[in-house]
């Protein structure tokens, strides 16, 4: 089997960390990475393609949060055993399903948007 | 006159600012010209005429850069040589290393073009870049024979210190020389490891291709480490055998490697060489 590659667009407006994540949950929806194969380091993958050790970081998180991906510590990182199944978790869509529901709740109670803006993000940045 | 120059360390000397000001500089600033024209013509034709442009203007610098340094050499040689002292009318070793400073000159400004090139480079290639998705252990980099060859250097370099600490001769460091090795070994493992993170490479969409260049940049720096802890323990045994002639011209040799490891890796690296190794 030939080694499978990630191509990224610097010059892309597609945050180049969202191209990573895709195109690593890509490699392993077609079989090209599979459950445990151990992946490039982030100082190595960083240096491969030119681009922030802190934006390869950042990819690798996303996909350990969404189970694609395994830390194992200084061993580096693996595709996680249940990567295929878990690649159709979808956190984005999940959220967005979420927070309309709320927001039209809000509306419903009588909330305008610009008060329901306010407010979430006073709520984020933890402000009374 | 010949056989005074033969007979004394001086034709090593003149050796070395010929070598190191002149023939070097001039042939890896051709080498790096050639290298960045080939490179260009065939993958960025219409940055080549740019390329070929700048290397005709830097060319005629260089040339008087050289031409100087190469005359300040020859005249630090030619003064101890005639006056019968030793260089600087101060010491040879320190002498030897005032000229090898001089040699770095063309040197700079070599590596002030090879960032030029790669900068034209950088910026007109393309935004796309290409890595590999699998793990590269930092082994497959590695030659086995060099790494043996290091650790031997190594074991000969602290048998040899531990030796002299029982046997020891005039103005011997002692365990000194161990903090030496220590220091030395950081500043090469250092060298070694941006090697294979530096991220100019990045601009290569060939990861196999990639790979071959820092194995290659990572086996100049290896050879280079392993060269001088040789040279550290021979060195050692010259002193205390009390050959000090021949630590001169060891010590010349060695600053001439070192000058042309340092030429050497200011020169893009040769694509054409690592395309046929690709194929092979």
């Amino acid at each position: 089997m030939s080694n499978p590659q990630i191509s990224i667009n610097v010059s892309s407006t597609e945050p180049i960390f969202e191209q990573l994540v895709s195109q690593i949950k890509y490699a392993i929806s077609v079989g090209d990475l599979l459950g445990g194969d151990s992946l490039p380091s982030i100082r190595q993958l960083a240096a491969d393609l030119g681009v922030n050790a802190k934006t390869v970081a950042k990819a690798y998180r996303l996909l350990e949060r969404d189970k694609v991906v395994v830390s194992r510590g200084y061993r580096g990182s693996f595709v996680h055993i249940d990567a295929k199944s878990n690649l159709t978790i979808d956190i984005k869509s999940w959220l967005k399903d979420e927070l309309s529901k709320d927001i039209e709740r809000y509306r419903d109670s009588g909330a305008t948007d610009s008060e329901i803006r306010i407010a979430f993000s006073n709520a984020m940045h933890g402000k009374s | 006159m010949l056989e005074k120059l033969l007979s004394d360390n001086y034709w090593f000397m003149f050796m070395q600012v010929v070598m190191t000001t002149w023939f070097m500089p001039l042939m890896l600033f051709s080498r790096l010209r050639n290298v960045s024209n080939s490179y260009c013509r065939s993958h960025m034709s219409s940055e080549s005429d740019e390329v070929s442009s700048l290397f005709v203007r830097r060319y005629l610098t260089l040339k008087i850069m050289t031409l100087l340094s190469l005359l300040l050499g020859l005249a630090m040689v030619g003064h101890a040589y005639f006056s019968g002292t030793e260089l600087l009318d101060w010491d040879n070793q320190a002498g030897l290393v005032v000229l090898f400073f001089i040699a770095l000159i063309p040197g700079l400004w070599i590596s002030k073009v090879q960032l030029e090139v790669t900068d034209i480079i950088f910026v007109k290639s393309s935004s796309i870049r290409t890595a590999n998705l699998v793990a590269v252990p930092w082994l497959s980099y590695i030659s086995k024979t060099i790494i043996a060859l290091l650790l031997l250097g190594q074991v000969l370099f602290v048998s040899s210190i531990l030796y002299f600490i029982e046997n020891p001769f005039r103005g011997f460091g002692g365990y000194t020389n161990l903090f030496g090795l220590f220091v030395m070994n950081l500043i090469f493992l250092v060298m070694c490891y941006f090697a294979l993170t530096h991220k100019k490479l990045s601009t290569i969409e060939d990861p196999a291709r990639r790979h071959l260049i820092k194995a290659k940049n990572l086996r100049s720096s290896l050879i280079a480490w392993t060269v001088a802890v040789f040279y550290l323990s021979l060195s050692l045994w010259l002193s205390g055998l009390a050959l000090k002639g021949y630590t001169l011209l060891l010590q010349s040799l060695y600053l001439q490697f070192v000058v042309f490891l340092i030429l050497s890796s200011v020169a893009l690296p040769n694509f054409e060489r690592t395309e046929s190794n690709l194929t092979t």
